[in-house]
């Protein structure tokens, strides 16, 4: 960091003023020179409020240089203005996945609930002239029986079937969480990079951050900024995501990028490219 | 009829392989990424492959190319199954030589109609 105003060093130079400062002080205390001795241990906290100041001066600093760089830094603009409200509306799209899932499938159920016990009783029922061997009305009970039981177990299998559709949502909102995660990555990432640019310094010299987890997010960062000025290829062929509503994809709107909205704008673009 | 199903999400696996059971077909391996079904693929005995485009080693539509290049499994119906949904990337996945494209969240009907019609079109066309 430049233009760091000088800061007392615990050099030599402060260290004879402090030996000098504290023989004063014996010398005085010694020939009970109360009032002296005093003076003395004033100057001698001036001193150190002096280093004190000047210290918090030089983080003050620091700290304005690194948060003006950061407001200089697009990738850090991104994530406060894009990606942090994005990613609010990515975990809202989450919970609304999830809870469509979960009323569909306990709706099923219920009916499904319904239609088992309608048939328990239904079987009873037969099972009763059944054992009354009232030979005539049992056949045309088991017909009608037969009949219902058809009917509800085809009905029972599309009900089965639409709560192993509504598990999807386990996919979809899978694949949007992961990329929330990725999002703290990069904003934990920064904000390690923000410490260590700012120098918040240890008595050693080094930042207090982790020199290993310094080196790592410092990867990460890069990586993650690569990405960024790399989103136009689609994260290296890995693809988007899904589509979140309110959410922009990462690559903007441009032409050919926009998102279709149903499986029926698939098709159309598809048969218009001869399928 | 032998059928391989890629998605790197075990639960999107299960769900399309029960919807493929309850269309008839019986005989169902699975594979988690691109990297691992390729070898699959390769081996042979593979009918038609289901795949996912969003994984993270080797993508659906890597794999993809990688079918086509490959002349031995190049005449492999390919169904992708995913949630990657801009007009770009279906155009991608078409020139690459994709069946057919299921957008997720997607319903068991859709699913039916579109493993239909890559049957039909291949029955056409032989």
């Amino acid at each position: 960091m430049s233009n760091v105003a000088p800061i007392p060093d615990g050099g030599v130079n402060e260290q004879a003023l402090l030996l000098e400062m504290a023989t004063t002080l014996v010398s005085q205390l010694q020939a009970s020179d109360i009032d002296e001795a005093n003076k003395t241990i004033f100057e001698l906290c001036k001193l150190r409020e002096t280093s004190l100041f000047q210290e918090i001066g030089k983080l003050t600093r620091d700290l304005h240089d690194g948060l003006n760089s950061f407001s200089h830094d697009k990738n850090f603009e991104t994530l406060t203005k894009e990606s942090l409200p994005d990613a609010k509306k990515r975990l809202d799209y989450v919970v609304q996945l999830t809870e469509e899932s979960a009323h569909k499938t306990i709706t099923v159920v219920e009916d499904s609930l319904a239609t088992i016990n309608d048939l328990g009783k239904r079987s009873l029922a037969l099972k009763k002239y059944s054992d009354d061997l009232d030979s005539e009305t049992f056949s045309e009970k088991l017909n009608e029986y037969l009949t219902t039981t058809i009917s509800d177990a085809k009905e029972m299998n599309a009900s089965l079937i639409e709560v192993l559709m509504a598990q999807s949502y386990q996919d979809v909102s899978g694949q949007v969480i992961q990329r929330v995660i990725k999002l703290v990555h990069d904003i934990e990432t920064s904000l390690v990079d923000m410490i260590r640019s700012c120098g918040l310094g240890t008595e050693d010299g080094t930042t207090s951050v982790d020199t290993d987890l310094e080196k790592s997010s410092q990867a990460k960062l890069n990586q993650a900024r690569s990405n960024q000025a790399g989103s136009n290829k689609q994260n290296d062929g890995h693809g988007f995501g899904p589509a979140v509503p309110g959410v922009k994809h990462d690559s903007g709107a441009k032409v050919g990028h926009e998102v279709v909205q149903s499986q029926d704008e698939v098709d159309d673009l598809l048969s218009t490219l001869g399928f | 009829m032998k059928i391989l199903v890629v998605d790197d999400f075990s639960t999107m696996r299960r769900i399309v392989k029960n919807l493929l059971t309850e269309l008839g077909f019986t005989n169902i391996s699975e594979a988690d990424d691109g990297k691992t079904a390729l070898p699959i693929l390769e081996q042979g005995g593979i009918d038609f492959l289901v795949t996912d485009w969003n994984m993270p080693g080797m993508p659906g539509i890597d794999l993809l190319k990688a079918v086509r290049a490959n002349t031995e499994i190049a005449s492999l119906p390919v169904l992708m199954v995913t949630a990657e949904a801009k007009r770009e990337q279906i155009m991608e996945a078409a020139q690459a030589g994709v069946n057919g494209y299921v957008v997720k969240p997607f319903t068991a009907d859709t699913l039916r109609e579109k493993v239909d019609k890559v049957f039909e079109r291949l029955e056409g066309a032989a």
